[in-house]
């Protein structure tokens, strides 16, 4: 064994090897579908958003969740859907719907035996403050997952299904309500559904909004796609290239990609002087029959929503959005002061306390060790 | 309530430091009067402090700043920047109304989470009632906003027997304060005050003053040294007036020379101080062939009267005295007594002590204000105290004669006698100061009334916020912030620290000739 001390940080030494292992991308294209071509990264294939005077009213929609209890066979969550509409920098009042929507949520693990065969039941019950809001949540009914076997659903999955569910949901009453013909409704993410359900909520969605000429849109803020020649980022790529260009605001074409998403992604720069780019989508259908000044409008409305100093090149809209719908640590600590108040009203669910306890040690353990 | 009105809402705090949200355009102040109603009551609420709020992180907010300053970055803008950043005022509750009575207790409960709040408006000042023999002393203020129509009246009676002290700083409207509350009091025969005025400048020889007011001629009364105009009098006392106590805590006198002085008197009463100077030296320290005195005390006593009455003697050894004011004949001999006479008639006397230097103006107010006291204490023994009017001493730098030093390196004197006990003898001091905080703190919080005007100075501020009648911890940058002619009146008499702000003197004199806009509208206390 080498007792010889080391003379660099592991850190560094981290950094090394990372460099070393990191392909070097010398590809001109990006390879995102093995049964297609790469999409090729030339100057023609950015487009300049220009200024067109374009401000179309954009309703951003965003949602939050948090968890307040959990065990292995139940979760409660506090979810918030939240949407404000600008055109341009100027705010516009919804007309009918409220602005944020806030209800708990319950799921229950069953198991059901048939046959011998085990599967795994989620039933998701909702709880909103005010039950007129019902009608703008899903049906719980849909809400519904089953696994076969003992597996358990991904914990992430499960705490965000509810509130997944109602931004679809939400976001097409928003559209039925607020919007009109060459409008445009945006939600925070990829137009990509994930459970079973999912699909119909966005299609419903994606079908007023076709009839009525509404323009759904997706903006991740994150994305974790690469490119499949060189697992690269495509959105680093993409960047690095339009650096070499002279471009103030712009976007670059990259397609459909594989899978359930619906959206045409774009990969964007709403302002000449962010530093940020972004993964952007318009629905395909919409997308493909627009001419490229309705495009640019589209794009240019964001540009004009993304001029605010404290993220310039992010739509303010979803600054406010956010604001608006993340559930906060110390709100958590409110509602869970809530949640154990009720538990103390009702003794007998103190079994729900110690399901939870097999999960909880941990946050012990952090508050002796911390 | 009209959305208009609103001016913030309540989103946090504590009792005595409520948070509110500024709605945006507003411009809180602070001292702004602010109401929250509520369901059988409404609370008033007083700005005390305003800081930035905002929806960004400090760090952020650097950064940004650094982007706009540094870079320069064009085609950017704050977005909605009235509701991202904003001012959060803090507030302290002042007292609760009721809306069915009007009755006013002080506030034990917070106001409601997120209620919305609005400024102070006439109307919610009806509780506020005047009855007679009060004195005006200034509309009610919101920051810097007078609020049309809304007067505060002060009971005279009260305020005066329970001592006044004016606290503020050259140039914030100390004189205009004084002339207005001695204009009011000319209205009645309640309340009779001397007023020893060191800067000639009550009266109004040569401009708008109290001479202005209709009933002057009744109850006023003015002395000056020289050329008195039509209807006052010359400011004249005869040394006979003057016994060797009225010395005392004015000029600096160790016991042997007050002996001396009280030896002198025993034998020559009233004509002591011409035996004094005029009698040999060696006649004064010996009685009955005893040597009672040093010839050194004798020569030290007679220097320092000397200077301060400017007493000489001249070639026939007859004293003679070269100030306006004193005189060693026969001249003021009941100058004293008519002068207590007026005040105890309730009338305001002016004595116009500019052209005399520190001690001798402290002496004359000293002779008057103990004959004062004699007679009100001798009142009181008869049982017949309850027919005289409330009398009051107005005296400016008031340390001169109630600081600290002067109290624990001289005698006790009479004004920090009044101070002390006038009030159960009906006679109260007036005390204008610069500085607070050499006044002993029993002196300070047995006057029961505070006249807040502004005041620069950490200490003085922390000398009167702990001697208030209300609570005004959170004040002081109020106090600081306090324009010319703003004041905040703490009082035993009122049931919170009011900010007011004084009128102009010349414009209640230019008023007072035109009745319409002589009606008083608002009441208060």
């Amino acid at each position: 064994m080498d007792n010889t001390p080391k003379s660099s940080h592991p850190l560094e030494e981290l950094y090394e090897i990372l460099g070393e292992d990191l392909e070097e991308c010398t590809s001109d294209g990006l390879l995102i579908s093995e049964n297609e071509d790469p999409i090729p990264l030339t100057n023609d294939s950015f487009k300049e958003i220009k200024e067109s005077g374009a401000s179309r009213k954009i309703a951003f929609v965003d949602g939050g969740d948090g968890i307040l209890e959990e065990a292995p066979n139940f979760l409660i969550n506090i979810n918030r859907i939240y949407f404000s509409m600008f055109s341009g920098k100027k705010r516009i009042s919804p007309s009918t719907i409220k602005s944020r929507i806030e209800f708990f949520s319950s799921v229950v693990t069953k198991i059901l035996k048939e046959d011998s065969k085990i599967t795994v039941t989620y039933k998701t019950k909702l709880f909103p403050y005010d039950d007129q809001d019902r009608k703008l949540l899903p049906d719980e009914i849909d809400l519904e997952s089953t696994t076969e076997g003992a597996t358990i659903l991904e914990k992430g999955r499960i705490n965000s299904l509810s509130r997944r569910f109602a931004e679809w949901s939400f976001a097409k009453k928003i559209v039925e309500e607020e919007l009109e013909e060459g409008d445009i409704i945006v939600k925070d993410g990829a137009l990509q559904t994930g459970f079973k359900n999912e699909t119909r909520y966005a299609k419903e969605l994606y079908d007023i909004a076709m009839k009525k000429g509404v323009i759904v849109c997706g903006l991740a803020k994150a994305s974790r796609i690469i490119e499949l020649d060189c697992a690269e980022p495509i959105i680093a790529k993409v960047q690095q290239f339009s650096k070499k260009l002279n471009l103030g605001k712009w976007y670059f074409e990259v397609g459909n990609l594989p899978g359930d998403d619906m959206g045409f992604n774009l990969i964007t720069k709403f302002h000449q002087n962010s530093n940020h780019v972004f993964r952007f989508e318009i629905l395909t259908e919409q997308y493909n029959k627009m001419t490229d000044a309705e495009r640019n409008d589209v794009l240019e409305s964001f540009a004009n929503n993304s001029k605010d100093m404290a993220i310039i090149g992010y739509p303010y809209g979803f600054i406010d959005a956010d604001r608006f719908a993340q559930v906060r640590k110390n709100e958590l600590g409110m509602y869970k002061g809530l949640l154990i108040s009720q538990m103390a009203k009702h003794p007998e669910w103190k079994k729900l306390r110690s399901h939870s306890s097999s999960i909880k040690f941990h946050d012990k353990l952090n508050r002796v060790t911390s | 309530m009209d959305e208009i009105e609103i001016v913030g809402q309540v989103i946090g705090g504590k009792i005595g430091d409520i948070i509110v949200r500024e709605k945006s355009g507003k411009n809180l102040e602070i001292g702004d009067l602010i109401v929250s109603e509520e369901e059988n009551s409404f609370l008033i609420l007083q700005a005390f402090a305003l800081e930035y709020g905002s929806q960004i992180e400090e760090r952020m907010q650097q950064m940004m700043s650094g982007v706009n300053l540094e870079q320069g970055v064009k085609d950017t803008e704050f977005y909605e920047p009235e509701f991202v950043n904003y001012v959060l005022a803090r507030v302290k509750a002042l007292a609760r109304v009721s809306n069915n009575d009007y009755k006013v207790t002080l506030p034990k409960t917070l106001p409601p989470f997120f209620n919305t709040l609005r400024l102070i408006k006439k109307d919610d000042l009806q509780f506020l009632k005047k009855s007679k023999e009060q004195i005006f002393v200034g509309n009610i203020r919101s920051g810097s906003k007078v609020i049309a129509d809304a007067e505060v009246w002060l009971n005279a009676e009260d305020i005066f027997s329970h001592h006044i002290l004016i606290p503020a700083t050259t140039g914030r409207g100390k004189s205009n304060l004084v002339k207005t509350i001695l204009w009011h009091l000319l209205d009645y025969n309640k309340v009779g005050v001397l007023v020893l005025d060191a800067h000639n400048e009550y009266y109004g020889i040569n401009s708008a003053g109290l001479k202005d007011h209709s009933n002057s001629r009744q109850n006023l009364v003015f002395y000056t040294p020289v050329n008195p105009p039509a209807g006052s009098n010359r400011l004249t006392v005869n040394l006979q007036s003057i016994r060797p106590e009225h010395f005392e805590g004015i000029i600096e006198l160790p016991e042997a020379q007050h002996q001396v002085l009280r030896n002198i008197y025993r034998t020559h009463r009233e004509n002591w101080i011409t035996a004094l100077f005029t009698t040999p030296v060696d006649g004064l320290t010996t009685q009955g062939g005893v040597q009672e005195f040093q010839e050194i005390s004798i020569f030290v006593v007679r220097r320092k009267l000397r200077l301060m009455m400017g007493l000489n003697i001249d070639e026939d050894n007859n004293l003679i005295s070269n100030n306006e004011v004193f005189d060693a004949t026969t001249k003021g001999l009941t100058t004293v007594n008519d002068i207590a006479k007026d005040v105890e008639a309730g009338k305001v006397v002016v004595l116009d002590t500019s052209r005399l230097g520190d001690e001798a103006e402290l002496l004359i107010g000293n002779i008057i204000a103990t004959k004062l006291f004699e007679e009100y204490k001798d009142s009181k023994a008869k049982g017949t105290l309850e027919r005289k009017p409330v009398a009051s001493v107005v005296i400016e730098e008031a340390p001169r004669v109630i600081g600290e030093d002067v109290l624990s390196s001289k005698n006790d004197n009479i004004y920090s006698t009044i101070a002390k006990e006038g009030r159960k003898f009906k006679i109260g001091l007036t005390a204008i100061t610069q500085l607070s905080s050499v006044i002993p703190r029993t002196i300070l919080a047995n006057m029961n009334t505070k006249i807040i005007l502004g005041n620069e100075m950490k200490q003085e501020r922390q000398a009167i916020i702990e001697s208030a009648s209300q609570d005004l911890s959170e004040d002081d940058r109020n106090i600081a912030s306090l324009d010319k002619g703003e004041a905040i009146i703490s009082s035993i008499f009122v049931p919170f620290a009011i900010p007011i702000k004084i009128p102009l003197f010349d414009d209640l004199v230019k008023r007072q000739g035109n009745p319409k806009q002589n009606q008083t509208k608002t009441k208060v206390f």
